[in-house]
């Protein structure tokens, strides 16, 4: 943070600086990743891009006279001539309007541009990008566009289980408008909070984040919303079988305050169930709002509040199965300055976030008091567990010459309940604060014009936990069309999800502090290579390797139960992630493939017993080693054709060989009295493979214009074309099945007015 | 560029695809064909075993008959016995099969016990009754400390525990005068002596500490709501199962959890279970009013303290929950 001022200080000096905003002349959003030219009149040239707020700033300018070019493509260039006196601080508004004389391809290759851009273990996906994945609705998905991603990993498509290269779903970091979601998955696995309607763009860390990023151990989800429209109101519906949605967006002060609302919810009981051959027990949705304001061209203040609401029933084990139920709350506030004086960009965030989860019986009530902690959760009850907290965080980029500084503070304090009536995971009643505040600092330098490090260092205070240091490194090297980079860190969990993952119908995480005060951690390392093979053929390349310690995994034991004991465990994470993207006139499409493999390492009492070793190392059931995403998106005539078939092997599960009885022989037992109980005799865990899972979706989309900005979009397809059975989950004590969809017909209407 | 190739070739994958095999089998099966428990006891005349066999689903209804023969061998001897079959309805309505032989259990003899499927697939267990050994209790009535000695060496001690057969002794006189005298209750208590045994020349010793285990005795009173201070004691119990080499737990404990894991304790050929050999030995003695005055026992109340079949001495405790949710 010293470092940072003293940067900031002494870029004050005479030299002089331009800044500004950059918006899209027809809606007023904010333009990304416009390029700023200054050119003085030796012929030298200075720059930089926009940033995701449509923010630039250009520091260390010697007074005198420049040519500014703002360009972008598919947009027509902007020129001025700026005079900059001594110690100037000039601030422009820049308004863009999208250019007639480039065509169509170029307007594509704009709007797509960072597709297959894996730099470091970052994925930028824009709207444009989500709205080619076919799904069941006539709007994309973020969660839909994840699962197209190679070391992204779902156990099923109901669930809103997401696993990023190893890391357990608790372990990811989610953030909307930086405000915390908690589970922003949908139940219905082709739904999450992040609609593209509502998106500006999403930065996916898929491992080795920069020190911006703490408190969770695998991946970061950094979600930005649009702005409304700040230039006229506009709104949007659309209908189909699985969800709706409306949305209305408008200046509140014209071109400069604008408000966006979005309400999405579940058709799907009331509709698709009807012509699907299995119940669909989901009810969901979503409402989120926004209001965002310019205050001038080095200030924005914007307003965000999300809540979204989960119900459903996964397994189908009993007459009256399990429901599960959660809700997320988060509302925010941002401000971004760029202040004149300084060549900084800052942004102040702060965000209070709640989440509750329950699961019983439908119509269960908690459970009584009771004094038997040592007894798993008793049946027809309702467990609890909630986390909820505020989060204040200042972040901010100080520009000089060559180096960039990336620093800033934050202050979190988590709030996490549970109360679960019996033991679940070694927990039966928790209450825990966890405080959480710390700096971070990550200078970027361009040692050269090809070659930028940036290292970072996040010191972390953790209450009763004492304070941490987590160096990043990131490596970029770009040599004509090929770009490679390094990345790696270490990286830590303040708190900490408890789950049965035996049972890939039981999604309910209790949030608790680490139950040994043991706090989960990770090393993280990456190597990434990218290329253009040919204009219109991308190729990227990213290996990583991820060492996870201090995890907390379900015991195992013989009873023929789930959801009793804990057991600490050690893992790796290691893969290798490809990706061929294809643009070439009106076809776009990819194929991913992802090689992966995930072992865990666990520790328990019982294991030199049961298995001879200290040890025993498996496969967790999110191992997924082989997954492949092909996507082919191509115009056919007046229709856009959607098409994408998905592939994955077999995960793993434990295999059983038989049931017998058990009888505690600890004295002189009589066996005609004493009834023992049920065991089931396991084979090693997780020795057993499922079948692969594979799926193939498609969709026909045509938009029909109506006046100048109104829209039709009709949109037909087929979710799983050739009805694959796959299974979702198999409750081996039972050998009941559950499979994912089956086949579905689905077809939708969206109005843009 | 072919698009109709780039176009086709994710249905050609798909089709491909959809041939591969979907069936899931959890059930691998397992080879060995019975979990056997039970065992050999030398004071009993007549002997059992719990025969489980080995199904393919939880929860399968185990009436009916068993394809099990059950036989044991005098191994010195060579006498053979063919086991009878029993159905077991339990206190839990479940369902098993017991085996039963007529005869006793010689000390120090070994004896092999066959479980037989129809197939020939056979699980076993040998077993070695321990030697015989006699208890003395040193000066027990008179003393607080009271060494008990195990004079033979049987390989194991098995639930070695004193039970005191305590109960509430409310005051003879009660409080307001007038008010009937409360009912006692009964509630003996055990308290494990295991491990805490030491070997001597011809076998083990222990210290039996009445005053350290009143402690235990009042808690256990305590957590049951019944008044800590109005505890009298009419008889102490030691007890423990003599048992053979094999009957000790991985970790020298009998902890269930660890024990369920199968094969954790198991002396099965190819079988899964615990099949010992031993007898339960057992001695008695009651304390003399001033060593149960010295530990704290109450001596005096309307209910006497040598073991008298008096029901209003002898009630049950009632469940209680205390308030701190303990």
């Amino acid at each position: 943070m010293f470092v940072g001022l003293a940067l900031t200080l002494s870029a004050q000096a005479q030299d002089a600086s331009v800044r500004g905003l950059i918006t899209d002349v027809a809606d007023g959003q904010p333009l990304q990743g416009v390029n700023v030219a200054l050119l003085d009149r030796d012929g030298t040239l200075r720059g930089n891009v926009t940033n995701d707020d449509g923010l630039f700033i250009v520091v260390r300018l010697l007074p005198g006279e420049y040519v500014l070019r703002a360009s972008y493509i598919g947009y027509q260039t902007f020129v001025d001539t700026l005079q900059l006196g001594p110690g100037a601080s000039h601030r422009m508004r820049i308004v863009m309007a999208t250019s007639t004389a480039i065509g169509d391809e170029l307007l594509v290759v704009a709007e797509r541009e960072g597709g297959a851009t894996v730099t470091a273990g970052i994925q930028t996906v824009r709207p444009r990008d989500i709205d080619l994945v076919p799904t069941t609705d006539v709007s994309g998905d973020l969660v839909s566009y994840l699962a197209t991603m190679p070391g992204v990993i779902s156990i099923g498509d109901r669930g809103g289980q997401v696993f990023i290269r190893g890391g357990e779903p608790s372990h990811n970091l989610s953030l909307l408008d930086g405000m915390y979601l908690y589970q922003p998955f949908h139940i219905l696995g082709f739904y999450s909070a992040f609609s593209s309607d509502i998106l500006r763009n999403a930065d996916i860390h898929a491992g080795a984040f920069s020190s911006k990023y703490s408190g969770r151990m695998s991946s970061v989800i950094d979600v930005h919303t649009r702005n409304g429209n700040s230039q006229k109101m506009r709104r949007t519906i659309s209908l189909a079988p699985f969800v709706s949605m409306g949305l209305l967006e408008g200046p509140i002060l014209k071109g400069t305050m604008s408000f966006l609302f979005s309400a999405r919810a579940s058709t799907v009981e009331q509709m698709a169930s009807h012509y699907v051959s299995q119940p669909l027990p989901y009810n969901f949705g979503d409402f989120f709002g926004k209001i965002h304001t310019v205050i001038n061209e080095s200030n924005q203040f914007s307003f965000s509040a999300i809540h979204t609401y989960d119900r459903g029933t996964l397994g189908q084990q009993s007459d009256n199965p399990d429901e599960i139920r959660w809700n997320n709350t988060a509302y925010g506030l941002r401000y971004l300055i760029a202040p004149p004086s300084l060549p900084i960009l800052g942004e102040i965030l702060f965000s209070v976030s709640d989440l509750t989860m329950e699961q019983g019986p439908r119509g269960a009530s908690p459970p009584p008091d009771t004094d038997e902690g040592d007894n798993p959760v008793p049946s027809g009850f309702l467990r609890s567990t909630a986390i909820s907290g505020f989060n204040f965080a200042v972040n901010v980029t100080n520009f000089a010459a060559r180096t960039q500084v990336d620093w800033g503070f934050f202050l979190r304090a988590p709030r996490l309940d549970a109360e679960l009536g019996g033991l679940y995971q070694n927990l039966d009643f928790s209450r825990d604060r966890i405080l959480s505040t710390g700096a971070y600092m990550e200078p970027e330098v361009a040692i050269t014009e090809a070659l930028k490090v940036r290292a970072g260092l996040v010191v972390q205070f953790l209450g009763d936990q004492g304070v941490h240091a987590e160096p990043r490194l990131r490596v970029m090297f770009e040599q004509g069309k090929h770009q490679f980079s390094l990345a790696g860190g270490i990286y830590r969990q303040e708190a900490v999800g408890l789950n049965d993952r035996r049972d890939a119908t039981n999604i309910f995480t209790a949030w608790a502090g680490s139950p040994t005060g043991n706090l989960p951690n990770s090393i993280h390392a990456l190597a990434g290579y990218q290329t253009s093979l040919a204009p219109w053929l991308q190729l990227s390349a990213e290996a990583f390797y991820k060492n996870l310690s201090n995890l907390f995994v379900s015991e195992w034991t013989a009873y023929p139960r789930f959801t009793t004991n804990l057991q600490e465990a050690s893992g790796r994470a290691i893969g290798l992630d490809v990706r061929l993207e294809i643009q070439h006139s009106q076809l776009y499409g990819f194929i991913n493939y992802g090689l992966a493999s995930v072992e865990y390492n666990a520790m328990q009492e019982t294991l030199p017993i049961w298995f001879g070793s200290n040890e025993v190392r498996y496969r967790p059931p999110h191992d997924r080693r082989h997954q492949v995403n092909a996507l082919v998106s191509f115009a056919l005539g007046k229709f856009d054709v959607g098409v994408r078939w998905n592939i994955g092997s077999g995960l793993p599960y434990s295999q059983i060989r038989g049931f017998d009885g058990f009888v505690l022989m600890d004295g002189p037992t009589d066996v005609r009295r004493e009834p023992g109980e049920a065991r089931v005799i396991y084979d090693q865990p997780y020795r057993g493979i499922l079948p692969a899972y594979h799926r193939l979706d498609l969709t026909v989309e045509r938009v029909f214009q109506h006046g100048d900005d109104s829209f039709i979009t009709l949109q037909v397809g087929v979710i799983n074309a050739y009805n694959q059975a796959n299974v979702f989950a198999l409750d081996i004590f039972t050998l009941r099945r559950n499979d994912q969809l089956p086949l579905i017909p689905t077809a939708g209407v969206k109005l843009e007015f | 560029m072919h698009r109709s190739l780039i176009l086709l070739w994710p249905a050609i994958l798909a089709l491909l695809a959809a041939q591969c095999d979907q069936s899931i089998n959890p059930i691998i099966g397992e080879a060995r064909p019975f979990t056997l428990w039970g065992y050999l006891d030398a004071n009993a005349d007549t002997q059992r075993v719990r025969v489980f066999t080995i199904e393919s689903r939880l929860g399968t209804d185990r009436s009916g008959p068993i394809d099990a023969t059950v036989t044991s061998t005098n191994i010195e001897s060579g006498v053979s016995i063919q086991w009878t079959g029993t159905e077991v309805v339990f206190s839990d309505s479940s369902v098993g099969h017991v085996f039963y032989a007529a005869f006793q259990a010689k000390h120090e003899q070994s004896y092999l016990l066959e479980v037989r499927r129809s197939d020939g697939a056979t699980s076993s267990a040998h077993v070695t009754i321990p030697p015989d050994v006699r208890v003395e209790l040193v000066d027990a009535p008179n003393r607080i400390i009271v060494p008990v000695l195990i004079h033979g060496k049987p390989p194991n001690l098995v639930d070695v525990h004193v039970q005191y057969d305590a109960a509430t002794l409310p005051p003879a006189n009660p409080w307001p005068p007038g008010s009937p005298a409360p009912a006692g209750v009964a509630l003996p208590v055990e308290v494990s002596y295991r491990g805490q045994e030491e070997p001597t020349q011809d076998g083990w010793a222990f210290e039996v500490d009445l005053r350290k285990d009143f402690e235990t005795v009042q808690d256990i009173y305590t957590l049951n709501c019944l008044s800590p201070d109005h505890i009298g004691l009419r008889r102490i119990r030691f007890r423990f199962l003599a048992a053979d080499a094999q009957w000790a737990p991985p970790l020298d404990s009998f902890d269930p959890n660890l024990l369920i894991e199968p094969g954790a304790f198991s002396n099965v050929e190819n079988g899964f279970g615990f099949f010992g050999g031993g007898y339960t030995v057992s001695e008695s003695w009651v304390p003399s009013q001033v060593v149960l005055r010295a530990v704290g026992y109450r001596t005096e109340g309307p209910c006497p303290l040598t073991p008298q079949d008096i029901p209003e001495c002898q009630l049950p405790p009632e469940p209680c929950f205390q308030k701190d949710g303990g």
